[in-house]
């Protein structure tokens, strides 16, 4: 009998440590996540940065004690471009840049995670743009982690990083815009 | 205004200077009497010329396509290859029409195959439509340059194809715009060949070469782009617009006379064609 018992504990408490360090999967949050990029505007002597964001963002990351358990899957709506000036903004989605009507969409995901230090991170995965696929390697910091306003199990996470457009097949106009794009990723997802 | 012009030349001269030098050795052959090589090698002159203007423009020559424009080269070179068959001589006219249709609907499946937005049905209708389309524009315009032995053919070519790089430019694509003035590079140094030489007729062969790329540019700016249907259609057909040339009544006339004509029909179904662009997008801000 005693011996049921303490088995009964041994797998209760099992059960909960279980629970208490499970991976938390995150739902990538539309409204608090942003992904923003700068590229030398050459056509201007490069006397100016043209900055832009895409506004539709999904996806979803796996968050977990073991660095080695996480991982993130990004799909940005290349048709989302915004820089503020409609024309500039057909044009980059035109065949000239991102060719948004054969390539719709940009991913990004995981292969593999490694913490650097307190809240930062490397990860490298597979970047698509523009029909693409090439890997990269991000370090990634954690912005913050906690209970939102409503009661929800929120965390935050931002990258700054800079790609070569003609790595994707976007070699096209290098007298008008710099081969070199900065992008800015941050994302706050909301814990299912 | 001095960045377009060092861009339009940057652009616009190494196509033409290849173009150019394809013609005269088409020329060569001629002369020794080998029509049949020398009417190949025009098909051969302007994809070329076409080839060297793409790389510059697009900085790249894939041999394997990634993307709809990446096809236009290919497709230029698949047409100089049928001109080689166009040359041959005693072909029934049946076999021509069905090579032509049947190149024109690969070559509009190639472009719209990378598609995602458009259905299969969708994509099936495009390509039989616009390659029968393309089949004919061909066919008229080889039969044109079979009678018009003037200079006229390659202006206005050249016309329609300048026209097309701006309503595609209007249309919010450089590079395909760009493609389009590679275009009218090419046939810029077929008109200057005339000029010196007076053998237009050879340039029979180049015909099915112009004609892809016309619909390859108008295709992408179509499909990929925001380059109103009707606007292209007007486009295709502007340079067929030379026969008008050949009514009886027309026929009699002194020949600036008629050649003005053709211009001026060229012309105007090209500007009906770039009007619609403007009315339904708008001209550029520019600047930005």
């Amino acid at each position: 009998m005693r011996r049921r018992i303490l088995w009964g504990v041994w797998v209760s408490l099992w059960a909960l440590a279980s629970l208490c360090f499970a991976a938390d999967t995150y739902e990538v949050d539309p409204a608090h996540s942003f992904v923003i990029f700068r590229c030398r505007n050459v056509a201007q002597a490069g006397a100016v940065f043209i900055y832009g964001r895409f506004t539709d963002i999904k996806g979803n990351f796996v968050v977990d004690k073991d660095p080695a358990k996480c991982s993130v899957s990004i799909t940005i709506n290349a048709d989302s471009l915004d820089t503020g000036v409609p024309d500039r903004d057909n044009h980059l989605k035109s065949p000239d840049f991102l060719n948004v009507k054969q390539f719709p969409s940009i991913t990004f995901t995981s292969r593999k995670v490694q913490a650097l230090g307190k809240d930062r991170y490397r990860i490298t995965g597979d970047l698509t743009l523009h029909g693409v696929t090439r890997t990269i390697t991000v370090t990634v910091t954690k912005l913050g982690e906690g209970k939102n306003f409503k009661g929800m199990q929120v965390i935050g996470f931002e990258t700054t990083f800079t790609i070569r457009r003609s790595d994707f097949g976007m070699k096209g106009l290098m007298n008008i815009a710099d081969d070199r794009v900065e992008l800015t990723i941050a994302i706050m997802g909301i814990r299912k | 205004m001095t960045f377009f012009l060092q861009s339009a030349l940057a652009l616009g001269l190494p196509p033409a200077v290849v173009t150019f030098i394809g013609l005269v050795l088409a020329w060569g052959a001629a002369k020794r009497e080998r029509r049949f090589v020398s009417r190949c090698l025009t098909g051969f002159a302007a994809a070329f010329g076409y080839a060297v203007g793409h790389r510059i423009a697009t900085g790249a020559l894939p041999f394997m396509p990634s993307s709809a424009e990446h096809w236009l080269p290919l497709l230029a070179l698949m047409a100089a290859l049928l001109g080689i068959l166009e040359s041959l001589p005693n072909i029934p006219r049946f076999w021509r029409w069905l090579w032509r249709l049947l190149f024109g609907i690969v070559a509009v499946t190639v472009l719209l195959l990378p598609l995602p937005s458009l259905s299969p049905t969708g994509k099936a209708i495009g390509s039989v439509g616009l390659g029968v389309l393309m089949a004919a524009v061909w066919t008229g315009l080889n039969g044109l340059a079979g009678r018009v032995t003037d200079a006229s053919l390659p202006i206005a070519l050249a016309i329609t194809a300048v026209t097309n790089s701006v309503a595609l430019l209007i249309a919010h694509t450089a590079t395909i715009s760009q493609l389009s003035g590679v275009l009218a590079a090419t046939m810029g140094a077929a008109f200057v060949f005339v000029l010196w030489q007076r053998r237009w007729s050879l340039l029979g062969g180049a015909m099915g070469v112009v004609t892809v790329l016309l619909f390859g540019a108008g295709i992408n700016g179509i499909f990929y782009a925001d380059l109103p249907i009707p606007s292209a259609l007007f486009l295709w057909l502007a340079p067929l617009t030379g026969w008008l040339r050949l009514y009886r009544s027309v026929q009699s006339w002194h020949p600036i006379a008629s050649i003005a004509l053709q211009l001026i029909a060229t012309t105007l179904f090209a500007a009906i064609g770039l009007g619609i662009a403007i009315r339904q997008i708008g001209l550029p801000t520019g600047g930005y």
